[in-house]
């Protein structure tokens, strides 16, 4: 059942008459947010949190988006963009404590443990990057966005992308 | 490139986080959306939106560009509000890698083949050759002496804008209640000013500038609608919602110039200018660095602007000496 079906019909004005099917957006754009938010932040819980609050901004604002001007996945990484500044602009300073914590955890599988430890090895490199090729980094493999969507997102060139996210790989690489 | 490394590093959702999540998504209704009054109709005049940008930042300009900067964005209109802005706030847009460019599809200027500036002997001939009648102050501040008359030809600029680029604005703002007004994208907004006079003033390296001349005409595409382009500019400049919303209905577009005030350089408020509402913008510094102060106003169908290193009280008494 569409998400939207438990919504009253005077609170849906403004979606278009081919509207999404809400349901399997969410399924689709689920994984690409909560990646981009790993991948940015470096910490599964936190990623968790701000997903949640990414998608509860959207959905409430779900009525103004409009698929003629951008598309819903890049509208919805543009929130999950301002989620993420807003919350390292406060925390910033305690990023690198929270992914050694998450590494630490009890009881999770030895891949998991595996991934999660990669994951804050990923951040702690990627915390030596400037911020910009590290939003880059997590909107390319996190959100497995194009180097189009991410021009558009981040107002650069579709080249300048390419060129600071091939940058960036080089240096993460070389430290991997 | 070998990046495998970097896409081993996904992972799906957590299917209990999944399942809660999209359980919390069912119970949110969609947040109240502002829509404002029914769109315009045919030619428009709205000095405000060609200004919002530029005035804000006019501040951050040697002195002698200010005044003219701002000026060449004030006219036809009858009534001046102030807004603060937080320049903070464009200065992380600016250091987030924003590209401004992509808010414009396209942009042309016709300077109507005449040189830039042009410089006259007397006011007379500048008058003449702007059309208007050129007021000189009868007051100055002690050691100000006329240094200059400076015309500006007129300027036709047109320029399109992009929704695409304008949403991507909002959204690296976060400015997700902001609708766009349907049938701006790639519409053709045309600005016509018309000539200015500037007299400059100066004592050592101090200047005085006061800038008179119409009105500019500003054309927007039928059916814009200009509450709802005003609602999203005031969101952009940092105006909360409620306020934003409550400006964009009741204020006349077509007659009111909104001033984006930075909120930490300078204070603003209403002065009457000889019986007419002006907005006075003060700066909190006076050097030779600083803009100064800027008092403008309209009057018989014209705007003017006198603009320097002066406190509120000098630029009202050479205001309203002007004849």
């Amino acid at each position: 059942m569409a998400i939207e079906g438990e919504l009253p019909k005077p609170l849906l004005f403004g979606i278009a008459a081919a509207e999404p099917d809400w349901d399997a957006v969410f399924t689709e754009q689920l994984p690409r947010v909560y990646n981009f938010l790993r991948y940015r932040l470096g910490n599964e819980a936190l990623a968790e949190d701000l997903t949640s609050r990414t998608f509860e901004k959207a959905w409430s604002a779900r009525a103004r988006y409009r698929r003629d001007v951008a598309g819903f996945s890049t509208w919805l990484l543009s929130i999950a963009r301002n989620v993420a500044t807003d919350h390292l602009r406060a925390q910033r300073a305690h990023l690198p404590l929270d992914a050694a914590e998450e590494v630490a955890a009890p009881g999770t599988p030895h891949d998991e443990v595996s991934r999660e430890s990669d994951l804050a090895r990923l951040a702690a490199l990627l915390e030596k990057l400037p911020l910009r090729e590290q939003e880059l980094v997590a909107l390319k493999y996190g959100a497995e966005a194009t180097n189009r969507a991410i021009a558009e997102l981040t107002g650069l060139s579709e080249s300048n992308v390419g060129t600071i996210l091939h940058r960036a790989v080089q240096a993460l690489r070389r430290d991997w | 490139m070998d990046d495998q490394f970097l896409r081993d590093l996904k992972k799906q959702p957590d299917a209990e986080f999944a399942a809660r999540l999209r359980a919390t998504l069912r119970t949110l209704p969609p947040s109240a959306v502002a829509r404002i009054a029914p769109p315009a109709r045919v030619r428009k005049w709205l000095a405000a939106a060609a200004s919002i940008a530029v005035v804000g930042f006019a501040f951050t300009l040697p002195p002698v560009q200010v005044a003219a900067q701002a000026f060449l964005n004030l006219f036809r209109v009858t009534q001046f509000t102030g807004i603060e802005v937080d320049v903070e706030r464009f200065r992380a847009l600016e250091s987030s890698g924003f590209d401004p460019s992509s808010l414009i599809g396209s942009f042309e200027l016709d300077l109507n083949g005449i040189a830039e500036h042009v410089s006259y002997a007397t006011t007379a001939d500048a008058g003449a050759a702007a059309g208007i009648d050129v007021l000189t102050p009868a007051w100055l501040p002690p050691g100000f002496t006329s240094a200059e008359i400076v015309g500006t030809p007129e300027v036709t600029a047109t320029v399109a804008l992009k929704t695409a680029g304008l949403q991507a604005l909002l959204d690296t703002l976060g400015l997700a209640d902001v609708e766009l007004p349907v049938g701006l994208d790639g519409q053709p907004v045309t600005v016509h000013v018309s000539p200015v006079v500037t007299q400059r003033f100066t004592s050592g390296e101090l200047a005085i500038h006061v800038i008179q001349g119409r009105s500019p005409e500003v054309t927007f595409p039928a059916g814009v609608d200009l509450s709802q382009l005003a609602y999203a500019a005031l969101r952009v400049l940092g105006m909360p919602r409620d306020e934003a919303y409550r400006m964009s209905v009741t204020i006349d577009w077509r007659s009111t110039l909104i001033v984006p005030v930075p909120s930490q350089a300078v204070g603003y408020r209403p002065v009457n200018v000889s019986g007419n509402e002006g907005l006075l913008i003060e700066s909190r510094v006076r050097d030779q660095d600083s803009p100064g102060s800027v008092l403008m106003w309209s009057a018989g169908g014209q705007s003017f602007a006198v603009a320097g290193p002066l406190n509120g009280a000098e630029l009202l008494e050479i205001a309203q000496t002007l004849q």
